[in-house]
């Protein structure tokens, strides 16, 4: 094709017009021209290069810049070097925002797949209101998150929950988790999971319609169990929609800010609070810099952690090689 | 025009001079916007939305017409939540980006100001205001909006805090409004029942600067101290010892407080009230009006807030919101305009009127709503604001006091047995570090 042969849209007379459309077929196609580098699809993509490094690599050269400093809001005072993440590694509170972080992170995804999984199994051959239980289970995804807190902060309420209404009705103890330092994480957690599973439920659809049916007749005819069949042939397949949909959620759920603050505000006694509630604390309502910026980086390491690990799980994946 | 006689043009320009010399003691010296004013738009923060359909939005909304009839300029109104409006500012700021004017809370603004995120009203003043203009104000905000030497906003509301009382669950119970915290007891002990509270306040840390004002009014009022002169933490006194005992108490020995209140914001303290479930809390005279509304003015009552001696009171803690000029603002004349219009008589009067907000303005009391009988009980936190009135505490590092001093309050809630007074050595020790930091 194109200028190598002398057909295609080079064959004509070499008019400036034949000769950009020329070139844009071969820069799109990314093969030098002669065997030297083509300078032109990377003009085109320049553009949105500068802007995704402007959005993503500015931010992370600022906070860099400011976790080595001492700030007075935004003013930067003195180079401390690694002072702050000594203090950060250092401060227990810190310490349990990680383990807050980790605890509702692993255990949200989970959940969440899991809740995904079982609700696409259970509509991928419902027929009848297929579309409405699929809005249903998604309402949670796309309400606004303060939304969704408010109404759990009821519900969950010790004193004015109509659960616990419900609960009372038939002799049972009444729930308030919010309260508890033990059951308040735990609680945020499946609330999350909860608005979440619309997302994965999604995904799982989109997976589960991509399986053949021969491969789960093949299973049946071989005597494969419902619970096998699920095991060893549904799951597997899944690998890379379920790694996808893992991956997203991980990174959601790290940064997630609204609803554990207009939940929990992050308490009791810190118990729910995670790393991205302390980190909105440190910088937008005490306004260290400094600090805000460390915690900053050390959650972009952790995504990186867990996009480095993604890679990893896809390259080893082996299904659909 | 038919031509003045000499006797009728005197008059005339007596008549004129006696309005202006009127107006003069209600009004700035400058006039409402000049001509080159009048067609420009501001862009305004505020918590409040002027569609929104609290009392305080439709005062708003008046105010705004009002302002819009008189000067021609339009006030655009952008709503952000109450608790973050100081932090939103500051960042608006540094982007480059801020609104014309904007609310500032008074226990945010040394905050504000140490971004940098306002403009210095000293000059605006000086050619606006008189002498004794500046200091028609019923309560001297000056020592904590005085910061450098400069004044940087404009007390537009008054918020003295109080206890509010269902007056119809006393009358049931046979009792009176408490005075002393103990007779609170007793009478939070008469309302509890039937999922009903005696007494309930926030003790969640999502509305963070509400926490604050709990304490002050119990810990001064027992003769100690949150802060002393250097601004260091000195709530683990006596005084702050008995006021988070008491607190405690409340939950785990008279079991007049839910403890359910380690979760709940000032907001939905409010809430509670509103609706019924709880008979008495601290609240400020801002939302007098709405709970009024929903629970009846007849059912409520205003007492003073109780202290360890009957004779008197502990201190009501007064906040309050002023207005200022974001450095940067792109029509801070304008901006200027609105806030003057703002603290003038006639946008006083609207928000009291209407919203139940106590006036700044002293000179506003002159106005004939402030005669009437609906104005009565804001007579009443007037002289309670007179008596007893002290200001909230407003330092830059206020959000992290409240935050270690709620911390203290959850750890005691949380357990009944814990020694308060080493829970307070711990938070004062972490909050004078934190100002070392």
């Amino acid at each position: 094709m194109s200028s190598a042969t002398g057909s295609g849209p080079s064959s004509g007379p070499d008019t400036v017009a034949t000769r950009w459309s020329r070139r844009l077929g071969e820069g799109l196609l990314g093969r030098p021209r002669g065997g030297r580098f083509d300078l032109f699809p990377y003009l085109l993509m320049l553009p949105g290069l500068l802007l995704v490094m402007f959005v993503t690599l500015y931010p992370i050269v600022f906070a860099v810049n400011y976790s080595l400093m001492r700030t007075q809001v935004f003013k930067q005072l003195a180079f401390v070097g690694l002072a702050n993440y000594a203090r950060l590694f250092a401060d227990p509170r810190f310490q349990t925002n990680l383990v807050n972080s980790l605890f509702f992170v692993l255990v949200g995804v989970a959940l969440t797949w899991t809740f995904g999984l079982a609700l696409a199994l259970l509509l991928r051959r419902q027929r009848w209101g297929n579309a409405i239980l699929k809005t249903i289970v998604l309402i949670p995804w796309v309400t606004n998150q303060v939304v969704l807190a408010l109404m759990w902060k009821w519900l969950l309420n010790g004193e004015f929950s109509p659960i616990n209404y419900l609960l009372g009705l038939v002799n049972l103890p009444g729930l308030n988790p919010l309260i508890s330092t033990a059951q308040a994480l735990p609680a945020l957690t499946i609330v999350n999971a909860w608005r979440a599973t619309g997302f994965s439920l999604l995904l799982m659809l989109a997976g589960l319609s991509a399986i053949p049916v021969e491969v789960e007749e093949a299973a049946e005819i071989d005597g494969a169990s419902r619970w096998k069949q699920l095991w060893y042939v549904i799951i597997p397949l899944l690998k890379p929609v379920s790694l996808a949909c893992i991956i997203t959620l991980t990174i959601s759920f790290f940064n997630i800010i609204v609803l554990p603050m207009d939940l929990t505000g992050g308490g009791p006694l810190n118990s729910t609070e995670v790393l991205s509630l302390r980190l909105y604390r440190e910088g937008f309502q005490y306004y260290n810099m400094g600090s805000a910026s460390a915690i900053t980086l050390v959650l972009v390491g952790l995504d990186l952690i867990l996009a480095w690990a993604y890679y990893k799980l896809i390259r080893a994946e082996t299904y659909y090689r | 025009m038919g031509t003045l006689t000499r006797r009728e043009f005197l008059k005339r320009v007596g008549q004129g001079s006696m309005a202006v010399g009127g107006a003069g003691l209600l009004l700035p010296v400058s006039t409402w916007a000049q001509g080159s004013l009048a067609g420009q738009s501001i862009i305004h923060w505020s918590l409040l939305n002027p569609e929104g359909k609290s009392l305080r939005e439709v005062a708003l909304k008046e105010i705004l017409g009002k302002f819009k009839e008189k000067t021609g300029i339009t006030v655009t109104v952008q709503t952000l939540p109450w608790q973050e409006l100081g932090t939103k500012l500051i960042a608006s700021v540094q982007a480059g980006n801020p609104p014309d004017s904007s609310r500032v809370n008074i226990f945010t603004l040394k905050m504000i100001l140490k971004a940098d995120a306002l403009t210095n009203l000293d000059l605006y003043l000086k050619k606006t205001f008189t002498d004794a203009q500046r200091k028609d104000f019923i309560v001297d905000f000056t020592p904590p909006v005085i910061v450098s030497g400069s004044k940087w906003s404009m007390q537009i509301e008054m918020t003295p805090k109080a206890l509010f009382v269902r007056k119809d669950w006393l009358a049931r119970a046979g009792m009176k409004a408490p005075k002393t915290w103990a007779e609170l007891v007793e009478v939070g002990k008469a309302m509890t029942g039937g999922g009903k509270w005696g007494y309930m306040f926030n003790g969640s840390k999502t509305q963070l600067n509400q926490v604050e004002t709990i304490f002050q009014p119990h810990i001064h009022g027992r003769g100690g101290q949150v802060l002393d002169a250097s601004d260091k933490g000195v709530f683990n006194d006596e005084a702050a010892v008995k006021s988070y005992q008491f607190l405690s108490d409340c939950v785990h020995k008279h079991k007049i407080t839910p403890p359910q209140v380690i979760a709940m914001t000032y907001d939905e303290v409010t809430d509670a009230f509103k609706s019924g479930r709880v008979g008495m809390i601290q609240e400020g005279s801002h939302r007098y009006s709405d709970i009024a509304k929903a629970i009846g003015a007849e059912n409520l009552e205003l007492a003073k807030m109780p202290s360890d001696d009957p004779k008197r009171p502990s201190p009501t803690i007064i906040t309050g919101w002023g207005m200022g000029i974001p450095r940067g603002s792109k029509h801070p004349d304008a901006a200027l305009e609105y806030i003057k219009y703002y603290i003038g008589a006639e946008a006083q009067e609207i928000n009291a009127r209407v919203a139940g907000s106590l006036p700044t303005r002293r000179s506003t009391l002159d106005r004939p709503f402030f005669q009437s009988k609906e104005a009565a009980y804001m007579r009443w936190w007037m002289d309670y604001a007179a008596e007893r009135g002290e200001i909230i505490i407003n330092v830059p590092t206020f959000t992290q006091l409240n935050e270690v001093m709620v911390d203290a309050l959850q750890q005691v809630l949380n357990s009944p047995s814990a020694n308060v007074k080493q829970v307070l050595d711990d938070a004062v020790k972490r909050y004078n570090q934190l100002l070392q930091a």
